[in-house]
């Protein structure tokens, strides 16, 4: 149905696709999968009509293939679900299906907005997406994978024959994402050709007929799923084999405790009760909105919270700050980069120094040295792997969401933290800076400090972690040791409904 | 740019007019005001304009919107122009300080109008209206004609911007006025403005609801009475001087709206500062200070008086207002 | 307390009025009367026009500074009209003209020259004073009859400042409510970038919420002047943060995208009014009624925040 004959694009002078040769067939899901800057994006723009290839043909349901614009592709019959959702909660969802083309009356009221035929307009579309909700409800109150329904939903204005799912699933929960798959599979056989991209090889490996693989802009592998696994895809992603992803950590595991919780509360959390000792990984599962991030805010003084006791090396703790944490050692990486005080306006040299500058100085107004902190930025930068240009001209804006992760890393590495608790820190990055992430945490517990893993991909946590922490609803619902792990029943300790409601 | 003309028209009216060119012999006097949002201010700008001519003087005009910092710049470039004098209507008595300074540094005397200087350690002359004395005096006439009526009657008072001293002492003159006859006087409203006439029409509205018998009502300032005067006729009580519904009103200021009410034999009383008097104070003061005479006073006080109709002849042509 | 913070968390700020009224009636008896309760309508209707017209502009995302100021002008224009004998079939017409000039002119700043809104009209704030003070000379403009009739007459018993608020009211409800145009600031207000995405016209509907504004700012000097019967050199002044205040009094969010003129703009205008009459009436302290204007603003936005908060974790767990 969809024929990409030797694709070629160019910015400049730079080519970022070097021939690509794609079918899509009805009723076909293909899964698109590579690093960030394999060219799955530019790909994937051209067929959405945002910009024209260089060089090559598109051919689409027999015929060739060039959309002007997003809205003739549309036409056309392809549909774009963008990785954002563009939603506005505080309209309905019927507002939201059809907003650039609400009904209204006729003559006088040319402007005036028809409700009844909004309705029936709007439940065709939910009808073909299996959504059953009444249309006037605001969006602001669905749950997120009901959003992306709707979003979905949006695309049977048209009458699309291609659908592309664009990370659909990042901020879905799994079970969340099974309802999207299970709408997937029923467009699959309506005889709707779908591409899907995402980071997550399990999810491809489970929902696709077909993978591709992209790597620097070229085709690597076009195989049927059934003969792929998930490291025969990684290889072809990365070039290199799937046992390099969580390297072997060296690091011993002390029996001194460096922080000990008891009976933490917060809003719609607790009590909890847990330790991280010196020199381990604590991995923090859970289902999105379990509490894992709400407990983490709760420890690091970001929100109101109350205790029983908590220790910091033995030490009674009764008040803290985000303040008082940093100077003991203790650092947070929040899961959005942005908000977590990244200056994307300046270079890497200011960002990076920021948290370590009092250390260089040695009194308030006293004099920095600047080449010493340069000295050591450039170590850390080095060691954390950033890809940059320079240190002082190019904005951190520039950078990959990956490689902005580890600007933040490495500011907060130079101040020689004794916890490190990252939240979500692989989100959205692809396998390449992935590796390099786990690999820095590898070298932060060999020296003795101790990492707190949130995250919500469980592989991650089986490859990086000592211990394993479940939360459920709020609460701890189990816990592993890393000779005890097992993947199901970890999944079923999350997924566990009737733990979750018991008090 | 189309709007550029009156762009430039209002920026050059509300930052510097420039006075006549400058010839070297003549004098130069800078004229800074706070603002000229109300009637008494233009009169008191053109009156202390038409003083420096009447000694030869130019002048040149800053207006400073409200703004104590522009002020501050305004006097910095009047004395970088090199100005003769200043005569300044300050944004209030504390920022005032900081320009007396740099004109004293600059040995350029300074006249303060309508406003004391929080502070008296420097070289100034500032000329202010007694508020509390012309309004205490003011609402001392209104109640002796509330007496010769025989009648009691209830009193509003409408109060100005309590964060203006001006506003406080002209309640309080009328709060000690009031007390003096509290015999035949009762109080039975204060109605804030905030200096506002929306707020002015719905509270006079609101008291004559809350108290239909009101006869007998006192308006911090002049500006105010065409709100007061649609309340009343609203209320159906808006009625000239011996009908017996007739309002005991009174003003102060001595604008425009007053000197009508007067004639029209509305207005019973209104407390005149008397802008002539002032400015030729304020500007007298920078003549002497040229010449070499110290002041006697620092502060000049302008007792003002009481237009009401027995003497609305003679002085007519003292009160600011009968010019407009 | 408690009590009334149950009640006001409950009911919102509506709950709120009530209490005010229940309040004030209990405390004087001249209150609770046909006429006082007529003069709180009339008195609100000022307010209520220029809060409608304010919340078309938050709604959107943005603020006007210029409101007063676009009152004024409107003001002195229809004193120069009135005074020189143009008659007010003329004049009306050419004052709502203005207003509605004065919004285009604010849109068009905000959205060709990309500044924001908070800039674009502080500065049309002094340029439409200034404007008017040029025009009037600095002095009060005292209006002819003809205008004032417009401020006390009835129809139906009715006053007709009550009728026009009631009709820009209900104009305003339905346009929001109603129309494509409406419900397109909603979606701009929440996010202009997204709206641009969903291919909507964001720049004509962002003029078209400050042209609104304009207008609704034009007829509310309207109602204004024709219950003053003058315009002084200060009319209009801060009567911007009066309709904001009323406006998010009701719910509308500063941030755009949330709230509406029916009942909250409207319910915020009234409590506002409410306030100031009431205390008039049982002749309160001078100095109290900043204070209380100010602790009903406080509490109402306190309440909001706490319940937004609460909302807001509870769709996280």
């Amino acid at each position: 149905m969809l024929e990409l004959k030797g694709i070629r694009k160019r910015f400049g002078a730079v080519e970022v696709l070097k021939g690509i040769d794609l079918t899509v067939g009805s009723g076909e899901i293909v899964g698109l999968v590579g690093e960030n800057g394999a060219g799955k994006s530019t790909l994937m723009n051209m067929l959405g009509g945002i910009y024209p290839p260089s060089e090559g043909q598109m051919s689409f349901a027999g015929r060739p293939f060039a959309p002007q614009d997003p809205a003739d592709a549309f036409v056309k019959g392809i549909a774009f679900i963008h990785q954002e959702l563009n939603l506005f909660p505080n309209l309905s969802i019927e507002e939201n299906l059809l907003l650039n083309d609400l009904p209204t009356h006729h003559g006088i009221g040319k402007q005036v907005v028809s409700r009844q035929q909004l309705r029936q307009h709007a439940q065709v579309l939910l009808k073909r997406i299996g959504l059953d909700l009444p249309t006037s409800m605001l969006v602001g109150a669905l749950t997120n994978a009901q959003q992306q329904l709707v979003e979905i939903a949006k695309a049977f204005r048209g009458a699309p024959q291609l659908i592309i799912f664009d990370e659909p699933t990042t901020s879905l929960s799994r079970h969340e994402s099974e309802i999207l798959f299970r709408l997937m599979s029923e467009l699959r056989d309506q005889g709707i050709g779908m591409i899907f991209i995402s980071h997550h090889l399990q999810e491809v490996l489970s929902i696709t007929d077909k993978v591709v693989v992209l790597r620097d802009g070229e085709l690597i592998s076009q195989n049927a799923t059934s003969s792929l696994t998930k490291e025969t895809i990684v290889e072809d992603m990365v070039g290199r084999s799937m046992d390099k992803l969580f390297p072997k950590k060296r690091g011993e595991v002390s029996d001194q405790m460096l922080l000990d919780i008891r009976g933490l509360r917060g809003e719609g959390i607790g009590p909890l009760d847990f330790s991280i000792a010196k020199g381990e990984v604590l991995g923090f599962y859970g289902l999105v909105g379990a509490g894992r991030t709400e407990t983490a805010r709760a420890v690091f003084g970001l929100d109101p919270s109350y205790h029983n006791a908590i220790r910091w090396l033995g030490e009674d703790i009764s008040h803290f700050s985000p303040a008082a944490w940093i100077k003991k050692g203790a650092v947070f990486l929040t899961e959005d980069r942005r908000v977590d005080g990244l200056m994307l306006g300046r270079p890497i040299l200011p960002n990076v120094q920021l948290a370590s500058l009092p250390r260089f100085a040695k009194r308030v107004l006293s004099r920095l040295s600047h080449e010493a902190i340069r000295g050591q930025v450039k170590v850390e930068v080095e060691k954390t792997r950033v890809k940059h240009l320079d240190l002082d001209t190019s904005p951190v804006a520039q950078l990959s969401g990956g490689n902005q992760q580890k600007v933040v890393l490495a500011r907060w590495l130079m101040t020689h933290p004794k916890l490190l608790i990252l939240d979500e820190p692989t989100k959205g990055i692809d396998i390449g800076a992935k590796e390099e992430i786990y690999d820095l945490i590898n070298q932060i517990v060999e020296k003795g400090s101790s990492v707190w893993l949130i995250s919500s991909e469980i592989e991650e946590l089986l490859g990086m972690s000592d211990r394993i922490v479940v939360m459920n609803g709020g609460h701890i619902t189990a816990e592993f040791d890393r000779r005890d792990f097992d993947e199901k029943a970890i999944l079923d300790a999350a997924l566990d409904r009737l733990n979750a409601e018991a008090p | 740019m189309k709007k550029q003309p009156t762009l430039f028209i209002i920026i050059s009216l509300l930052v510097t007019i420039p006075g006549c060119q400058e010839p070297n012999d003549r004098l130069l006097i800078g004229i800074s005001f706070e603002t000229l949002q109300t009637e008494y201010w233009v009169a008191s700008v053109e009156a202390i304009k038409a003083e420096c001519e009447k000694h030869g003087a130019d002048y040149l005009v800053a207006v400073a919107n409200g703004d104590a910092n522009r002020q501050f710049e305004q006097i910095n470039n009047f004395i970088a122009r090199g100005v003769d004098g200043i005569v300044i209507a300050p944004k209030d008595s504390h920022t005032i300080i900081p320009i007396i300074k740099a004109a004293n540094r600059a040995g350029v005397p300074i006249s303060i109008y309508n406003r004391v200087p929080a502070s008296m350690g420097h070289d100034f002359v500032s000329v202010v209206a007694d508020n509390y004395e012309i309004s205490l005096s003011t609402v001392r006439y209104m109640a002796e004609l509330a007496k010769a009526s025989g009648r009691p009657h209830k009193a509003l008072i409408m109060i100005g911007d309590l964060g203006d001293m001006n506003a406080v002492n002209r309640r309080r003159g009328f709060d000690d006025a009031v007390a003096e006859h509290h015999d035949v006087i009762e109080v039975v409203s204060e109605v804030p403005t905030e200096w506002n006439q929306e707020k002015a029409l719905a509270g006079v509205t609101n008291a004559l609801q809350a108290n239909p018998d009101i006869n007998f009502l006192f308006s911090s300032s002049d500006f105010l009475f065409p709100s007061v005067v649609s309340a009343l006729k609203v209320a159906d009580k808006y009625h000239p001087i011996g009908h017996p519904d007739h309002v005991i009103l009174g003003g102060f200021d001595g604008d425009a709206m007053a000197y009508r009410m007067l004639q029209e034999g509305y207005l019973d009383a209104d407390g005149v500062q008397d802008v002539f008097y002032e400015c030729q104070l304020a500007v007298q003061a920078i003549m002497d200070a040229l010449n070499g005479k110290s002041p006697e006073e620092k502060t000049m006080v302008d007792p003002g008086f009481v237009i009401h109709q027995d003497n609305l002849e003679q002085r007519a042509d003292q009160m600011w207002g009968s010019a407009f | 307390m408690t009590k009334l913070f149950t009640i006001v968390k409950r009911q919102g700020i509506i709950g709120l009025w009530l209490l005010l009224i229940l309040g004030f009636s209990l405390a004087s008896e001249s209150f609770f009367t046909a006429q006082n309760l007529v003069n709180i309508l009339i008195q609100a209707s000022t307010l209520t026009i220029i809060a409608v017209g304010m919340t078309f502009v938050l709604l959107s995302a943005g603020i006007d500074l210029s409101f007063g100021s676009i009152m004024f002008l409107a003001g002195v224009a229809a004193g120069m009209l009135t005074t020189r004998g143009v008659g007010l079939g003329v004049a009306v017409p050419t004052i709502l003209i203005i207003g509605l000039l004065f919004g285009l002119l604010n849109g068009l700043l905000i959205v060709r020259l990309r500044l924001i809104p908070f800039i674009v009209t502080l500065a049309t704030f002094y340029m439409g004073r200034g404007l008017g003070l040029l025009l009037s000379d600095t002095r009060a403009i005292n209006l002819p009859e003809a205008i004032l009739q417009i401020g006390s007459s009835r129809i139906l018993g009715v006053p007709v400042p009550v009728w026009i608020m009631i009709l820009v009211v209900l104009i305003g409800h339905l346009i929001l409510s109603r129309t494509v145009f409406g419900r397109y600031i909603y979606a701009v207000g929440h996010s202009k970038e997204k709206a641009a995405k969903a291919g909507l016209p964001v720049n004509r509907i962002l003029i078209g919420t400050y042209a609104m504004g304009g207008l609704c700012a034009g007829v509310g000097g309207l109602v204004a002047i024709a219950q003053l019967g003058a315009v002084s050199p200060s009319f209009g002044l801060q009567s911007e943060f009066l309709a904001i205040a009323a406006a998010v009094l009701g719910g509308t969010s500063l941030f755009g995208g949330k709230g509406g003129i029916f009942p909250g703009t409207v319910v915020g205008a009234f409590t506002m009014q409410t306030i100031q009459n009431g205390l008039v009436i049982v002749n309160a302290d001078p100095y109290l009624h900043q204070l209380v204007t100010g602790a009903v603003i406080f509490l109402i936005v306190w309440v909001d925040s706490r319940q937004n908060a609460k909302k807001k974790s509870l769709s996280l767990n």
